[in-house]
């Protein structure tokens, strides 16, 4: 069983990699320097904010449905740790775990409406996103936030060895995490199973309320902490920081092999993924494309990629067949 | 007595809730209950009508569009652009109704011809209909001067509220669309039942296409009232547009999985939100509490929503 899965999910897996090297090989033709070691530094330290939400929108995708409140769970996340530390003076360790705090809250609001009240994920947490951004703002009062402590800005901004950063380090903290959650417990073998088919499940005892609920906590969790990272790299927070990066994360989930369906793909997938849509970015910036136009690329991008994927798909089903 | 009770007892519960919202905002403003109030909310609720109507049929047929607020965008834009080229009204109509229907067939092509997920597909071309938008209007408003244009959704003589007017026109063809023609019955027949609705012979992809480009058609129609209505065409006016226009969907009674719903129940959802909107400044909440708040009572009502009609269903 596990290899014939493997052997249908190679050439998929195959093709994102090939995609990663066409823009590499597409930067480096724009641009020599893009193979340098500060820049890929540089673009390994921008795709962590990505990665890192992208591992729990990849757990929420793939157990149910997508989080589409991730980007303003993220503002949500960063907003209240800088406002702890900004305007109560909290210690910043206290200010990050009360900002953590809250994305799992919100994720659980959203486990809740999906798993309990049975409203749609992508219904839920689209509504709950324009809830969120409202609170977000009102917690700023229309205010931009800047200049933090050095000690908090050095986990977005700090350099080990000259080209790995902070930033770097904390998103293989939590891609190291998330792997194992989903390859090594029981928890991640769940999600996959209520994923792919949530009757058969119920059929083998899993509660599958409470295993939406989880991913969804943990999506929360993980938006909040890119947030946080966010704020330490930017040394700034405004209430929209977070509403760029949901077409991204998507772009880069999808990209990375996570079927929309449920029950497939990973989170190493969408680290690819991620990489990927980092180094579109890149390319992008050094291209001079107008910014208003990116949006745009993106969502060509997205619907090219699961376009792709699910004609993919039928083909190998075809053969399968044949 | 048993008739007028049973009469109370077919009224939705969702009409009570409005009756009770005006009573309580009358009272705490004098200015409330007068026809200079009613007819801005009838302007103000207009558009967002016709956009809930066309929510309202994507989700009858089972889909989802979260693009129906950067179309509204792009449609108005496309009619500004039009307008300033000093076409004349008919022709900005039919170039906003294109623009609407081709943005909505691009949805519908690849989500009936290609299946990909709707919500996916819709919210890779909101990101895409944004994008031109800004670059069509260098990231500016296109501010309007025609006449002859901005009377289309104007309150004329400060009585005639013509851009209610346009759009209840809309709305009651829109009404005969879904009860009497063959494509509002393939709607339902598609929602309810896809692939029972294919093996009787109802061509489902053509059709499926067909209700997104319908729904991208009358967004665009909405976007030309809406940009007469504001006189000015803004890169970013439709954002939160669609979920908007969802909640008043589901809130009319719509339903998400089984091919249940009416457009006649939309004009009840669209009813609440304007009233829950204009009574936020009556009762003074601060403006930067109300996205929050509005936000919060959208998704609290669709919660209960939800959760009532599943109770009936059992």
């Amino acid at each position: 069983m596990s290899r014939k899965l493997t052997s249908s999910s190679l050439l998929p897996a195959m093709s994102r990699f090939a995609v990663l090297l066409v823009i590499i090989i597409l930067g480096c033709v724009i641009d020599p320097s893009f193979l340098s070691l500060r820049n890929i530094g540089n673009n390994l330290a921008n795709a962590s904010i990505l990665v890192i939400l992208g591992v729990g929108e990849t757990i929420a995708i793939v157990t149910n449905g997508p989080d589409l409140s991730a980007g303003s769970v993220m503002t949500m996340g960063g907003v209240v740790t800088a406002i702890l530390m900004k305007s109560y003076n909290m210690n910043f360790a206290i200010a990050i775990l009360a900002g953590l705090l809250a994305g799992c809250l919100l994720g659980a609001l959203n486990g809740y409406m999906i798993a309990y009240v049975k409203i749609p994920a992508f219904i839920s947490t689209y509504g709950l996103q324009w809830a969120v951004l409202g609170f977000a703002y009102v917690i700023l009062n229309g205010y931009i936030l800047y200049s933090f402590d050095e000690s908090f800005r050095f986990i977005g901004n700090g350099w080990i060895l000259n080209f790995i950063s902070m930033a770097t380090v904390c998103m293989l903290v939590i891609v190291t995490a998330g792997i194992l959650l989903m390859k090594k417990t029981t928890f991640g073998r769940k999600c996959y199973s209520v994923g792919s088919n949530p009757i058969q499940a119920m059929m083998s005892g899993i509660d599958s309320k409470k295993v939406v609920m989880k991913a969804f906590i943990i999506s929360g969790f993980t938006s909040a902490a890119a947030g946080i990272l966010y704020v330490a790299r930017m040394n700034s927070v405004q209430s929209d920081i977070g509403s760029s990066y949901l077409l991204n994360v998507l772009a880069a989930v999808y990209m990375g092999g996570t079927s929309a369906a449920g029950g497939e793909g990973g989170i190493l997938g969408t680290i690819v993924g991620a990489l990927a849509m980092t180094m579109v970015v890149n390319c992008m910036n050094l291209l001079a494309v107008p910014s208003e136009l990116r949006d745009a690329v993106i969502g060509v991008l997205i619907i090219g990629t699961v376009l792709f994927d699910t004609m993919l798909r039928k083909q190998l089903a075809k053969r399968k067949a044949v | 007595m048993i008739k007028i009770k049973q009469v109370l007892h077919r009224i939705p519960l969702l009409i009570w809730f409005i009756l009770l919202l005006v009573i309580i905002f009358s009272t705490r403003s004098s200015q409330y209950l007068t026809y200079r109030n009613l007819l801005i909310l009838l302007q103000q609720g207009a558009v967002l009508l016709i956009v809930a109507s066309a929510a309202t049929f994507v989700i009858i047929s089972g889909g989802l569009d979260l693009s129906l607020g950067a179309i509204l965008t792009l449609g108005g834009i496309a009619a500004a652009l039009a307008v300033t080229a000093g076409l004349p009204v008919p022709l900005v109509f039919l170039i906003g109704a294109l623009t609407g229907a081709v943005c909505g067939g691009v949805n519908g092509f690849f989500i009936s011809y290609c299946n990909l997920p709707p919500f996916i597909t819709t919210l890779g071309t909101q990101g895409i209909f944004y994008g031109l938008a800004l670059v069509l209007t260098n990231k500016e408003g296109i501010v309007i001067y025609d006449e002859a244009f901005l009377k289309i959704g104007a309150t004329l003589d400060r009585k005639i509220p013509m851009a209610f007017i346009c759009c209840l026109l809309l709305y009651i063809i829109i009404i005969f669309i879904q009860d009497r023609t063959r494509f509002g019955r393939y709607l339902y027949a598609i929602g309810g039942n896809a692939e029972g609705a294919r093996l009787s012979g109802v061509h489902t992809r053509f059709w499926k296409f067909m209700i997104y480009a319908f729904a991208g058609l009358i967004t665009g129609l909405a976007a030309v009232i809406l940009t007469s209505r504001l006189e000015v065409a803004d890169p970013i006016v439709g954002k939160k547009w669609e979920f908007e226009a969802i909640c008043c969907a589901i809130l009319g009674g719509t339903s998400m999985n089984i091919g249940k719903g009416d457009v006649k129940g939309t004009i009840l959802g669209v009813a609440l939100l304007t009233i829950i909107r204009s009574g936020m400044n009556v009762i003074r909440i601060p403006s930067i509490w109300q996205p929050a708040i509005l936000g919060t009572i959208l998704i609290l009502s669709i919660v209960f929503e939800v959760r009532a009609s599943m109770k009936e269903e059992k």
